[in-house]
């Protein structure tokens, strides 16, 4: 009876581990990482949020903010849900308002991580997003 | 027509001597882009914006812009655009904007140039079509045959986003500026349709000075925007002597130099929008007021009317898929508030179907209800339906 029992958990448990795992990897599927320039403090989910909608664009320590994305990755719409609160669409369009009106560059865009993480490491006030599984040296990581 | 390319070349010019010593930058400083778009229309009856009673493939924008960013919160950028809706624009290439902008801090920024003007929450770039749900964006706030004085404001303008943390973000601009308004316009054409008048021959504005407000409130999604603009204007025009008698000169000539005098022009907006998810509404009011007196040039301007005019829209998007967007807005545009009849508003329910091909090109099919004839022109049989549809299709494409 007892086996029996402790069966039905196991297999209950590994249904509700199925069903929550992606959403937990989904949490923990994309990091933001910033140049080594960028002040610590000023580094926070609100400020992400300000930054990639357009309404930050200088560092409290007055450097220009310089924003990357990886929009054509598995992650790119996972980092909008879970920091910007836009969808892909309006993503897109937010940026292209502000370019076509010549009120800021459209963020500079990568396909590939690792050129993403060299960008971020190697120039001043650069700020971006990656997969957790990167584990970039040498920037700021968002905690 | 000469004119525009020649100023074209030499701003193009212009622009290729300024960034050339900065080429081994250019990937990351310079950025050009551009948009073209190519739409067509079709009325039930009567003509609107365009020859629509038959169909018209004359509605097209396109622009090209360069913008050079310093790194060091300077920039400079211009765009070159041509537009064809109807008689206004005829594809002639001019300058929609070229200024250079300095951001001190986030919270206080300088322009110097030839802008857009930022009134509104889509109004600053109504002519890149990719950016909208809609083909014709809600006349009541974004008449399509007057755009051109929401563009080409020559001035100054000061600028911001005050973030104010737990209370949300606040962007203002505020502006003096000219209005550069040709002859061959949509404002000049509205003149003409509304006035009576035969041809617009010299149009002066004012000193434009306008204000804007957004608030991003800490409730996400919602924005909040109120903006006002104040200006005047004397436009000369010749018109038709009503009283014009051949065998009689105590009537006067054929014609008569008339002027258009507009004072006191306020014009204030009001916007709401929230965006859940997939989800956008949105709704934003406009208030005009002002005093005009047509007179005999020459002569005293007599009395002034004043009218005021409220007008307002109500939209709602959805996007269902990454290449499928559905919207839905009702528009009212009113001439006079203190009038009525038919010829003194125009109701729009408006249904739209987008389609995001690729990342950069878009389609689009509407279908407009419309109640009213303010802004319209007769059909081709010479009449005016108060009740009417129109449909349209466009296609765009920007890099």
């Amino acid at each position: 009876m007892n086996m029996k029992h402790s069966f039905k958990t196991i297999i209950l448990s590994l249904f509700v581990f199925g069903l929550i795992s992606p959403l937990w990897a989904m949490a923990e599927d994309v990091i933001v990482i910033a140049n080594k320039s960028v002040p610590q403090s000023s580094l926070d989910a609100d400020i992400v949020k300000k930054i990639y909608v357009g309404d930050i664009s200088i560092w409290p320590d007055n450097t220009t903010v310089v924003v990357t994305i990886m929009d054509k990755s598995d992650f790119h719409e996972d980092f909008l849900t879970k920091y910007v609160s836009k969808s892909k669409s309006q993503f897109k369009a937010t940026w292209k308002n502000i370019m076509f009106s010549g009120k800021g560059p459209y963020p500079k865009q990568f396909d590939n991580v690792d050129d993403l993480i060299k960008f971020v490491t190697n120039t001043t006030g650069a700020i971006g997003y990656v997969n957790a599984s990167a584990s970039p040296a040498d920037v700021i990581v968002l905690k | 027509m000469r004119n525009y390319l020649i100023k074209s070349l030499w701003l193009i010019s212009l622009m290729l001597i300024f960034i050339s010593p900065f080429n081994g930058f250019a990937e990351q400083n310079v950025r050009i882009h551009g948009f073209v778009s190519q739409g067509y229309l079709k009325s039930s009856s009567n003509n609107f914006l365009a020859e629509t009673d038959k169909g018209t493939f004359q509605y097209n924008d396109m622009g090209l812009n360069f913008q050079y960013f310093t790194g060091d919160k300077v920039s400079i950028g211009a765009q070159l655009g041509a537009r064809d809706l109807g008689d206004v624009g005829n594809d002639k290439v001019g300058v929609n904007w070229v200024y250079g902008d300095y951001k001190w801090r986030d919270w206080l920024g300088f322009r110097a140039g030839i802008m857009k003007a930022s009134s509104t929450l889509y109004g600053e770039n109504r002519d890149v079509d990719s950016l909208h749900t809609w083909i014709i964006m809600p006349q009541s706030l974004y008449n399509e045959q007057q755009r051109d004085a929401s563009q080409g404001l020559k001035g100054i303008s000061l600028y911001g986003n005050i973030d104010m943390a737990s209370m949300g973000m606040l962007k203002y601009d505020l502006r003096m500026a000219d209005l550069q308004v040709g002859l061959d316009s949509g404002t000049a054409q509205t003149i003409i349709a509304s006035g009576g008048v035969s041809s617009v021959t010299d149009i002066s504005f004012d000193t434009l000075y306008a204000w804007s407000l957004r608030w991003k409130a800490p409730i996400d999604g919602l924005q909040v925007g109120a903006d006002g603009a104040m200006t005047g204007g004397l436009f000369q025009a010749i018109s038709p002597n009503p009283y014009y008698d051949p065998t009689n000169p105590l009537f006067g000539p054929e014609t008569l130099n008339i002027s258009i005098d507009t004072k006191e022009v306020l014009s204030t907006s009001y916007s709401l929008e929230y965006v859940y998810r997939d989800l956008i509404l949105t709704t934003e009011w406009s208030i005009s007021d002002q005093k005009v007196a047509y007179y005999v040039t020459g002569t005293p301007p007599g009395s002034y009317t004043k009218t005021k005019a409220t007008s307002y829209y109500f939209s709602a998007s959805y996007r269902f898929l990454d290449w499928l967007e559905m919207g839905t807005y009702y528009s009212k545009s009113v001439a006079d508030d203190d009038e009525r009849g038919p010829d003194n508003e125009l109701k729009d329910i408006c249904l739209t179907t987008r389609f995001d091909i690729t990342d950069n090109m878009t389609f689009k099919l509407e279908a407009h209800s419309m109640k009213g004839t303010y802004g319209v022109s007769a059909g081709d049989d010479g009449s005016l339906d108060d009740s009417w549809n129109l449909f349209g299709a466009k296609v765009s494409y920007n890099f």
